[in-house]
C-alpha cells in the first residue's frame, strides 16, 4: 500500500497534488472518495490550503463543505434535512461530511461492520491483487528484471482484459 | 396458488410451534436492499418506479422462492380489502398497503419468506419463524439475499454499507424483531419496567402491526434501532441475550400469580373462555383482549382441550378483512361483530 490518505487516514491516496505558492511546496495526498466527497477537483487550491493550515479535515460547514445538492439526482440537502429521506445511493457520498454526524448520533457510529455483497467481495480482492501485481512490476523495473517484468505484465493485462 | 388458497388458514409461523413458543410467538427479519442503478422511490419518476419493479419481479421469477408455491401480488391492482388482508396476516407494511403506485410482495406458501416491492426502500426481504428463531430467520434470507444481488447488484459502499433510503436504516438494512405475548407483565402492570429497560439498550418496542400500532392481545414487539456500526451477527446476539430475559421474567410472573391470585388468574381466564365460546356479536378489540387470556390459559394448563394454533390463529383469522374475505362481500362494523362472533364459536366449539 502506498501513502495513506491525508484526510481520512485510513484508505490509500490515489490523488497527488503539489502546490507551489510563493515559492513554498506543500504536497497533498488523499484518497479518491474523500476527493469526491470534499469537490477537491473543482477548488482545489482553497480546500489544501484548508486542509493543511487545520493540520486535519476541515469541520464540516454546511454552506462551504456540502454540495447544495446531489450530483447524482439532485436532491437538495435543505429536502433531505425537511423529510429525513435521501434519493439516490451518491447522496451517501455527496452529503457525506454532514450525514456522518448524523450516523453518529443514530447509530452511535459512522462504518459499516455488517456483510459485504460476494459480488463486492470479488471486485475488492481483485483490485487489491491488481494492486499487488503492478507494485512488483515496478520493483521488477527498478530492479532491471526485465524478464520478470514483461510475465507480469501480461499478467496485468490479462487480468485488465477479464475485467473490462 | 391463489390469495383464496390462504383464507380459513394462517402462516406456519402462527402454529405455535418452536423454541419458547408460550411466550415468544414469531422472530422475524428483514432487509432493506436498493438497487444502485437507481434512484430511491422518493426521487424515483413513475417510469423508473415501473422499470425497478419490472426488474425486481423478472429476479424474483428466476429464482422463486424455493418452496412448493408462491404467490406475487400486485398491490396497484388490488382492491383495499385484498392489501387489508395481506396486512392482516403480516405479509406487507402499513406503508405498502396504503401506498400508490407500481409495487408489490411475493410470498411463499407457507408465508415464511415474503418480498416487499417499492415500499420504502426498492426491496424489503423478510423471513418470519415461529417461536424464539432469530438466527435461523435470518440465515433463510442469505440464499435469497446473495442471488437477488448477483441479479440486482444492490447499492452498498464499503464505507456505509447497504445504502437505504433512510439513513435510520442503512449499513446492515437490517430489522431483526421478536413478538412476545406478555399478559402476566401486562395484568400486573410490569410491562413499563421490561420497556423502559430495553430501550436503555437500543431496543425498540412496537405493536402487533408494528411501528407506530397500538399494543393488542398483550402482543408486543422487540427489534433492533442501529443497524449501522455492528455486523448482522453481533445484532442478532443483542436480540439473543434479551429475549431469554423477558421470557423468564413473564414466566415468573406467571408463576407468582398462581401462586398468590390464582383465583382472580383462573376467574379471568374462564370468564374470557365463557364469553368466546358464547357471544353472538363481539368487536376485534374485545376479541384481541379476550383470546390473550384463553392464549395464557392455554399455556397454563388450564384450558387443556383448547389448541394453541387454533388460538394463535384466531387473532389474525378474525380481523375484518379476514372475516369479509371468508363471507365473500363488504360486511358493515356490525355484520362484522356478528360473523366474527360465529366464526369464534365455531373454531372454540369443543
Amino acid at each position: 500500500m502506498g501513502k495513506l490518505c491525508q484526510v481520512c487516514g485510513k484508505r490509500e491516496a490515489k490523488i497527488h497534488f503539489t502546490e507551489i505558492r510563493e515559492g513554498k511546496k506543500t504536497e497533498m495526498h488523499i484518497c479518491e472518495q474523500c476527493a469526491h466527497e470534499k469537490n477537491m477537483s473543482m477548488a482545489f487550491p482553497a480546500v489544501l490550503s484548508q486542509l493543511v493550515k487545520g493540520g486535519g479535515p476541515p469541520a464540516p460547514r454546511e454552506s462551504e463543505a456540502v454540495p447544495a445538492t446531489c450530483p447524482g439526482c439532485g436532491l437538495a440537502y435543505a429536502e433531505f434535512k425537511a423529510k429525513g429521506r435521501l434519493g439516490c445511493p451518491r447522496c451517501y457520498a455527496a452529503f457525506g461530511p454532514v450525514l456522518i454526524p448524523l450516523l453518529e448520533k443514530v447509530h452511535g457510529a459512522s462504518a459499516h461492520r455488517g456483510k459485504t455483497p460476494e459480488r463486492v467481495k470479488g471486485a475488492m480482492a481483485s483490485r487489491r491483487e491488481l494492486a499487488e501485481i503492478e507494485e512488483q512490476l515496478a520493483a521488477a523495473v527498478a530492479n532491471e528484471e526485465y524478464e520478470k517484468a514483461a510475465q507480469l505484465r501480461d499478467r496485468l493485462r490479462e487480468m485488465k482484459g477479464k475485467e473490462s | 396458488m391463489t390469495l383464496d388458497e390462504l383464507i380459513g388458514q394462517s402462516g406456519e409461523w402462527l402454529k405455535g410451534i418452536g423454541p419458547e413458543s408460550d411466550i415468544v410467538i414469531s422472530s422475524r427479519v428483514r432487509l432493506a436492499r436498493n438497487l444502485a442503478r437507481f434512484p430511491f422511490l422518493t426521487r424515483a419518476s413513475d417510469a423508473q418506479r415501473a422499470e425497478i419493479h419490472l426488474a425486481v419481479r423478472r429476479a424474483l421469477d428466476k429464482l422463486g422462492l424455493g418452496d412448493n408455491g408462491h404467490l406475487y401480488v400486485e398491490l396497484e391492482a388490488t382492491n383495499e380489502m385484498t392489501n387489508r388482508f395481506l396486512l392482516e396476516r403480516h405479509l406487507i407494511s402499513r406503508e405498502l398497503a396504503n401506498g400508490s403506485g407500481d409495487r408489490g410482495v411475493l410470498f411463499n406458501r407457507s408465508e415464511m419468506l415474503a418480498v416487499m416491492v417499492n415500499e420504502e426502500d426498492h426491496l424489503r426481504i423478510q423471513a418470519i419463524r415461529a417461536g424464539f428463531q432469530v438466527h435461523d430467520a435470518f440465515q433463510d434470507l442469505q440464499w435469497l439475499d446473495d442471488q437477488l444481488d448477483r441479479e440486482l447488484e444492490f447499492a452498498f459502499s464499503n464505507e456505509f454499507g447497504y445504502l437505504t433510503a433512510c439513513p435510520t436504516n442503512v449499513g446492515t438494512g437490517m430489522r431483526a424483531s421478536v413478538m412476545f405475548h406478555l399478559p402476566a407483565l401486562v395484568f400486573t402492570k410490569q410491562i413499563d419496567k421490561v420497556f423502559s429497560s430495553v430501550t436503555k439498550i437500543n431496543l425498540a418496542v412496537r405493536g402487533f402491526y408494528g411501528e407506530g400500532t397500538q399494543a393488542s392481545g398483550d402482543f408486543y414487539q422487540i427489534s433492533n434501532q442501529v443497524t449501522l456500526g455492528k455486523s448482522e451477527e453481533e445484532i442478532l446476539d443483542l436480540i439473543d441475550r434479551v429475549v431469554p430475559k423477558i421470557v423468564a421474567y413473564e414466566r415468573a410472573v406467571r408463576e407468582h400469580l398462581i401462586d398468590k391470585d390464582r383465583l382472580r388468574l383462573e376467574d379471568k381466564i374462564w370468564r374470557a373462555f365463557g364469553v368466546l365460546k358464547s357471544a353472538r356479536s363481539i368487536s376485534s378489540e374485545e376479541t384481541m383482549d379476550l383470546l390473550s387470556a384463553v392464549r395464557l390459559g392455554v399455556n397454563l394448563g388450564l384450558l387443556a382441550d383448547v389448541d394453541m394454533s387454533t388460538v394463535n390463529e384466531l387473532f389474525i383469522l378474525t380481523q375484518p378483512a379476514h372475516l369479509q374475505r371468508l363471507e365473500k362481500r363488504d360486511l358493515t362494523p356490525g355484520e362484522r361483530d356478528a360473523a366474527r362472533a360465529d366464526f369464534i364459536r365455531k373454531h372454540l366449539h369443543i
